[in-house]
Protein backbone atom coordinates (compact mmCIF):
# COMPACT_ATOMS: atom_id res chain seq x y z
CA UNK A 1 0.00 0.00 0.00
CA UNK A 2 1.24 3.12 -0.85
CA UNK A 3 2.15 6.48 1.57
CA UNK A 4 -0.77 8.53 1.58
CA UNK A 5 0.27 12.33 0.98
CA UNK A 6 -0.94 14.94 2.89
CA UNK A 7 -0.36 18.39 4.20
CA UNK A 8 -1.65 20.13 6.89
CA UNK A 9 -2.63 24.21 6.86
CA UNK A 10 -2.20 26.35 10.38
CA UNK A 11 -4.29 29.16 10.15
CA UNK A 12 -1.89 31.38 12.16
CA UNK A 13 -5.71 33.76 12.88
CA UNK A 14 -7.34 31.35 14.08
CA UNK A 15 -5.45 28.39 15.39
CA UNK A 16 -7.52 26.13 13.13
CA UNK A 17 -5.43 23.07 11.45
CA UNK A 18 -6.72 21.27 8.56
CA UNK A 19 -4.85 17.80 7.36
CA UNK A 20 -5.75 17.81 3.43
CA UNK A 21 -4.68 15.46 0.73
CA UNK A 22 -2.23 16.52 -1.90
CA UNK A 23 -3.48 18.36 -5.02
CA UNK A 24 -1.86 16.69 -8.24
CA UNK A 25 -0.77 20.09 -8.40
CA UNK A 26 1.38 19.74 -5.60
CA UNK A 27 2.47 16.16 -6.40
CA UNK A 28 4.31 17.51 -9.69
CA UNK A 29 5.57 19.57 -7.79
CA UNK A 30 7.25 17.78 -5.35
CA UNK A 31 8.76 15.61 -7.95
CA UNK A 32 10.04 18.83 -9.68
CA UNK A 33 11.58 19.32 -6.21
CA UNK A 34 13.23 15.59 -6.02
CA UNK A 35 14.66 15.35 -9.43
CA UNK A 36 16.27 18.93 -8.73
CA UNK A 37 17.59 17.64 -5.76
CA UNK A 38 18.85 14.63 -7.34
CA UNK A 39 20.78 16.58 -9.74
CA UNK A 40 22.23 18.97 -6.94
CA UNK A 41 23.39 15.86 -5.07
CA UNK A 42 25.06 14.55 -8.22
CA UNK A 43 26.60 17.88 -8.96
CA UNK A 44 28.24 18.25 -5.62
CA UNK A 45 29.36 14.84 -5.47
CA UNK A 46 31.01 15.17 -8.65
CA UNK A 47 32.78 18.58 -7.77
CA UNK A 48 34.10 17.22 -4.63
CA UNK A 49 35.83 14.05 -6.56
CA UNK A 50 36.81 16.12 -8.48
CA UNK A 51 38.84 18.79 -6.24
CA UNK A 52 40.28 15.42 -4.42
CA UNK A 53 41.75 14.18 -7.74
CA UNK A 54 43.04 17.43 -8.44
CA UNK A 55 44.46 17.71 -4.75
CA UNK A 56 45.94 13.82 -5.11
CA UNK A 57 47.30 14.70 -8.62
CA UNK A 58 49.43 17.51 -6.89
CA UNK A 59 50.32 15.79 -3.92
CA UNK A 60 52.50 13.51 -6.20
CA UNK A 61 53.82 16.10 -8.02
CA UNK A 62 55.16 18.03 -5.45
CA UNK A 63 56.88 14.59 -3.87
CA UNK A 64 58.42 13.45 -7.66
CA UNK A 65 59.69 17.23 -8.29
CA UNK A 66 57.81 17.70 -11.05
CA UNK A 67 55.78 20.60 -11.96
CA UNK A 68 51.90 21.05 -11.51
CA UNK A 69 49.66 22.50 -13.87
CA UNK A 70 47.26 25.58 -12.82
CA UNK A 71 44.19 23.66 -11.99
CA UNK A 72 46.57 21.83 -9.42
CA UNK A 73 48.57 24.79 -8.17
CA UNK A 74 45.24 26.38 -7.44
CA UNK A 75 44.06 23.62 -4.63
CA UNK A 76 47.31 23.95 -2.43
CA UNK A 77 47.80 27.84 -2.96
CA UNK A 78 44.91 30.51 -1.82
CA UNK B 1 17.34 44.12 18.92
CA UNK B 2 14.74 42.03 19.31
CA UNK B 3 12.45 43.44 22.45
CA UNK B 4 9.48 39.96 22.58
CA UNK B 5 9.90 36.46 21.06
CA UNK B 6 6.41 34.89 20.77
CA UNK B 7 4.80 31.64 19.27
CA UNK B 8 2.69 32.07 16.45
CA UNK B 9 1.69 28.65 16.10
CA UNK B 10 2.82 25.16 15.88
CA UNK B 11 2.25 21.86 14.44
CA UNK B 12 3.31 18.27 15.78
CA UNK B 13 3.14 15.60 12.77
CA UNK B 14 0.73 12.80 13.76
CA UNK B 15 0.58 9.59 12.87
CA UNK B 16 0.60 8.57 9.30
CA UNK B 17 2.98 11.89 8.70
CA UNK B 18 2.93 14.93 6.56
CA UNK B 19 4.49 15.62 3.22
CA UNK B 20 3.82 19.68 3.66
CA UNK B 21 2.96 22.04 6.51
CA UNK B 22 1.42 25.69 5.75
CA UNK B 23 1.29 28.29 8.44
CA UNK B 24 -1.30 30.45 6.89
CA UNK B 25 -2.76 34.40 7.73
CA UNK B 26 0.45 34.97 9.15
CA UNK B 27 -0.36 38.67 11.41
CA UNK B 28 2.06 41.48 9.92
CA UNK B 29 2.31 42.40 13.53
CA UNK B 30 6.09 41.47 14.07
CA UNK B 31 9.74 42.60 12.47
CA UNK B 32 10.92 39.10 11.73
CA UNK B 33 9.87 35.68 12.04
CA UNK B 34 11.83 32.25 13.27
CA UNK B 35 11.18 28.61 12.31
CA UNK B 36 12.15 26.45 14.43
CA UNK B 37 11.98 22.90 13.00
CA UNK B 38 12.70 19.14 13.93
CA UNK B 39 12.07 16.66 11.38
CA UNK B 40 12.41 12.83 10.73
CA UNK B 41 12.82 11.53 7.19
CA UNK B 42 14.42 10.59 4.38
CA UNK B 43 17.56 12.89 3.82
CA UNK B 44 16.64 15.89 1.94
CA UNK B 45 16.70 19.22 1.42
CA UNK B 46 13.75 21.67 3.36
CA UNK B 47 12.09 23.39 1.46
CA UNK B 48 10.40 26.98 1.71
CA UNK B 49 7.94 28.49 -0.47
CA UNK B 50 6.09 32.08 0.44
CA UNK B 51 2.92 32.82 -1.06
CA UNK B 52 2.72 30.35 -2.65
CA UNK B 53 5.51 32.26 -4.85
CA UNK B 54 6.95 29.35 -6.91
CA UNK B 55 8.45 30.18 -10.48
CA UNK B 56 12.01 31.13 -10.16
CA UNK B 57 11.82 33.81 -7.10
CA UNK B 58 14.54 32.08 -5.29
CA UNK B 59 18.35 32.36 -5.36
CA UNK B 60 21.02 31.34 -2.11
CA UNK B 61 24.49 30.28 -0.92
CA UNK B 62 25.28 27.65 1.06
CA UNK B 63 27.71 25.94 2.42
CA UNK B 64 27.68 22.03 3.46
CA UNK B 65 30.26 20.05 5.49
CA UNK B 66 30.06 16.57 6.58
CA UNK B 67 32.70 15.97 9.12
CA UNK B 68 35.40 15.20 6.46
CA UNK B 69 34.87 18.12 3.74
CA UNK B 70 33.21 21.70 3.22
CA UNK B 71 31.71 22.28 -0.23
CA UNK B 72 29.89 25.32 -1.06
CA UNK B 73 27.11 26.01 -3.75
CA UNK B 74 25.19 29.00 -5.40
CA UNK B 75 21.82 28.46 -6.67
CA UNK B 76 19.85 30.94 -8.51
CA UNK B 77 16.29 30.91 -10.04
CA UNK B 78 15.06 28.14 -7.67
CA UNK B 79 11.62 27.27 -7.29
CA UNK B 80 11.92 27.09 -3.64
CA UNK B 81 14.30 28.23 -0.64
CA UNK B 82 16.35 25.43 -0.40
CA UNK B 83 16.72 26.45 3.59
CA UNK B 84 18.60 23.49 4.82
CA UNK B 85 18.50 19.79 5.89
CA UNK B 86 16.45 17.66 7.26
CA UNK B 87 17.24 14.49 9.65
CA UNK B 88 17.21 11.42 8.24
CA UNK B 89 15.16 8.35 9.62
CA UNK B 90 17.64 6.13 10.15
CA UNK B 91 17.87 5.99 13.90
CA UNK B 92 14.78 5.71 15.97
CA UNK B 93 14.19 8.76 18.13
CA UNK B 94 16.59 10.53 16.74
CA UNK B 95 15.67 14.22 14.56
CA UNK B 96 17.39 16.57 12.71
CA UNK B 97 17.04 20.26 13.80
CA UNK B 98 16.92 23.48 11.89
CA UNK B 99 17.00 26.83 12.60
CA UNK B 100 14.94 29.75 10.00
CA UNK B 101 15.32 33.51 10.68
CA UNK B 102 13.37 35.33 7.84
CA UNK B 103 14.34 38.92 8.43
CA UNK B 104 11.36 42.18 8.01
CA UNK B 105 9.17 39.93 6.48
CA UNK B 106 6.38 42.26 5.95
CA UNK B 107 8.29 44.60 4.13
CA UNK B 108 6.73 45.28 0.49
CA UNK B 109 9.56 47.59 -0.85
CA UNK B 110 12.45 45.14 -0.95
CA UNK B 111 13.38 41.45 -1.56
CA UNK B 112 13.45 39.11 1.95
CA UNK B 113 16.10 37.49 3.05
CA UNK B 114 16.22 34.21 4.92
CA UNK B 115 19.08 32.75 6.68
CA UNK B 116 19.00 28.89 7.86
CA UNK B 117 21.23 26.74 9.86
CA UNK B 118 20.39 22.76 10.43
CA UNK B 119 21.52 19.43 11.34
CA UNK B 120 20.76 15.87 9.96
CA UNK B 121 21.61 14.70 13.31
CA UNK B 122 20.98 10.64 12.91
CA UNK B 123 23.28 9.25 15.86
CA UNK B 124 26.09 7.68 12.86
CA UNK B 125 28.70 8.32 11.57
CA UNK B 126 27.37 10.55 8.50
CA UNK B 127 26.07 13.55 9.60
CA UNK B 128 25.74 17.15 7.51
CA UNK B 129 25.10 20.58 8.54
CA UNK B 130 24.32 23.29 6.29
CA UNK B 131 24.50 27.15 6.62
CA UNK B 132 22.14 28.88 3.53
CA UNK B 133 20.97 32.31 2.81
CA UNK B 134 18.59 32.44 0.67
CA UNK B 135 16.95 35.77 -1.38
CA UNK B 136 12.89 35.94 -1.69
CA UNK B 137 13.24 38.46 -5.06
CA UNK B 138 9.80 39.38 -4.85
CA UNK B 139 9.69 42.83 -3.57
CA UNK B 140 6.18 44.19 -3.47
CA UNK B 141 4.65 41.28 -0.90
CA UNK B 142 4.64 41.26 2.99
CA UNK B 143 5.23 37.18 3.70
CA UNK B 144 1.65 36.17 4.48
CA UNK B 145 2.35 31.95 4.34
CA UNK B 146 4.98 29.64 4.42
CA UNK B 147 4.93 26.36 3.10
CA UNK B 148 7.62 23.85 4.46
CA UNK B 149 8.32 20.38 2.52
CA UNK B 150 10.99 18.24 1.63
CA UNK B 151 12.71 18.02 -1.61
CA UNK B 152 11.92 14.24 -2.09
CA UNK B 153 8.95 11.66 -2.10
CA UNK B 154 7.12 10.67 1.49
CA UNK B 155 6.31 11.94 4.22
CA UNK B 156 7.68 13.78 7.17
CA UNK B 157 7.36 10.93 10.53
CA UNK B 158 5.35 11.64 13.45
CA UNK B 159 6.54 13.71 15.87
CA UNK B 160 8.60 15.93 13.33
CA UNK B 161 7.49 19.51 14.96
CA UNK B 162 7.09 23.11 13.47
CA UNK B 163 7.28 26.12 15.05
CA UNK B 164 6.61 29.71 13.91
CA UNK B 165 7.70 32.80 16.39
CA UNK B 166 7.59 36.76 15.62
CA UNK B 167 10.11 38.75 16.98
CA UNK B 168 9.68 42.03 17.93
CA UNK B 169 12.55 44.95 17.57
CA UNK B 170 10.28 47.60 18.99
Amino acid sequence: MSEVLTKVVVDCSTGETQVLPLTPEEISQREADAAAFAIEQAERQAQAEALAALKASAKAKLVAGEPLTAEEADTIVI
Amino acid sequence: MATAFERIASHTVSSGGSSLVTFSSIPSTYTDLMLKISTKTSFDWLLLEFNDSAGTNYKQQNFRGDGTSVSAQNQINQSAAYATITGQNVTTSVFGNAEIYIYQYKQTSFKKLVGAEGISEANQTAAYQYLTSTEWQVTNEAINKIDISKSNAGNFDEYSTFYLYGISNA
